[in-house]
């Protein structure tokens, strides 16, 4: 059998797509990174970086980082509660669920 | 040959249809397109930018001041992106234990 679903059905093409596809993530990560911290560490276009603006730029990476981690951790709760907000009559307003 | 889906009717070896060389050619196709779109990614988003920074009120040609200012942006712009592939590549690394090689960043010079 010789096909295009063939070729994707190749173990070794299949772990470099995989690889690929990480990578591609890797980058939309960076690039989406680069211009949120751009606009919060107020980066200058000036013909040298100050050092506190790439030390910015570097906390900015960290922190979206740490409050994404912090975020999934939660999830699970989160999840949960809205779970059992359903078994009752409805809310009245948003507070209820995420109090 | 070309890597059109007809010339993978080529027997092949290693599993599946299609010759090495044809499977060598997709990934290399797919890395290219992969690295044109992040370029063109980089492009538009810098180019925002650094309009926004550098010329605040448009007037009927970009002054000498205002071009400087675009290409010290721009400098500045791949300067922040080789920052966060760095510290992002870094993290990753970190977590998962620590041994995993670089990041399999681009960085650009």
């Amino acid at each position: 059998m010789s096909s295009a679903s063939s070729v994707l059905r190749d173990p070794t093409m299949q772990r470099q797509l995989l690889a690929m596809k990480q990578q591609q993530e890797f980058q939309a990560n960076v690039a989406k990174f680069t211009e949120h911290c751009w606009d919060r560490c107020d980066v200058k276009a000036t013909a040298k970086m100050e050092a506190k603006t790439s030390r910015c730029i570097a906390n900015c990476v960290e922190r979206y980082l740490d409050a994404s981690s912090r975020l999934s951790a939660d999830l699970p709760n989160l999840l949960s509660r809205m779970a059992d907000s359903r078994q009752q009559a409805p809310p009245s307003s948003a507070k209820t669920i995420w109090g | 040959s070309p890597a059109s889906m007809d010339s993978l009717s080529s027997s092949g070896v290693g599993g599946g249809g299609g010759s090495d060389s044809d499977k060598r050619q997709i990934l290399e196709q797919l890395q290219q397109q992969t690295a044109l779109n992040l370029i063109q990614s980089l492009v538009n988003t810098s180019t925002e930018k650094c309009f926004e920074k550098c010329v605040p009120s448009p007037g009927g040609e970009l002054a000498t001041s205002e071009q400087k200012c675009v290409s010290m942006c721009l400098d500045r712009y791949v300067e922040t992106w080789n920052i966060v592939s760095k510290v992002y590549g870094s993290r990753i690394a970190r977590e998962s234990g620590g041994g995993g090689g670089g990041s399999s960043g681009i960085s650009f010079q």
